[in-house]
């Protein structure tokens, strides 16, 4: 699944470490969803959305 | 809830690794122990050695390397508990198939271990079907 999480995480100055520790996730867990090799639960998805301030349909893409 | 399942992994981050160590170090003496007992010096130095030598470079590594870090202290969220659950998934499967083969073998051949081996499939099989009913009532 594609997605925003890159674009959104470095538009708020935010490193990959530093967006795990919000999110309460490892770094490379983080590489992980951005890179699209992983998709996160609906837990953690709402949370990335919340954090952004935005919703999960608007950063994760399917197709 | 997501929160509070990532402290509570988090909170047991550190016993994971005391968890871990004390297994090996447990390893580590009944290898001894018995390779003593038996008069096998190569089980009473080797095995101390190999399960040592595996906690250290654990400890060297599980900052560096997420493997590691896995190996040592356990996942610390959804995707490592995925990892971990995939790599689980993959050493049972690859256990049956020897057990499988070993019977198959074994049954073929008239072999001793007959018995061992159809006996350990049965505890697979029972186990699977028991765990599959378990989940799936859990939801």
């Amino acid at each position: 699944m594609r997605n925003d999480v890159r674009e959104l995480r470095q538009a708020a100055g935010l490193s990959q470490a530093a967006l795990g520790e919000v999110l309460g996730v490892s770094r490379q867990t983080v590489i992980a969803i951005e890179t699209g090799r992983y998709d996160p639960s609906l837990p953690l998805a709402i949370a990335i959305a919340r954090h952004f301030g935005t919703t999960v349909e608007e950063i994760f893409h399917v197709g | 809830m997501w929160a509070k399942a990532i402290q509570d992994l988090r909170d047991h981050r550190g016993g994971g690794v005391v968890a871990t160590a004390a297994v090996a170090v447990a390893a580590a003496v009944a290898y001894l122990v018995i390779g003593v007992v038996r008069r096998d010096p190569a089980l009473a130095v080797g095995g101390p050695v190999i399960m040592i030598g595996y906690i250290a470079v654990l400890t060297v590594l599980r900052n560096r390397s997420e493997s590691a870090a896995l190996l040592s202290r356990g996942p610390s969220d959804e995707r490592q508990a995925q990892v971990m659950l995939r790599a689980t998934a993959f050493m049972g499967h690859l256990l049956v198939v020897v057990l499988v083969v070993g019977a198959m073998v074994s049954l073929a051949i008239g072999s001793r271990y007959i018995g061992m081996f159809c006996g350990l499939c049965a505890v697979a099989g029972v186990a699977f079907g028991g765990a599959t009913v378990w989940y799936s009532r859990r939801g």
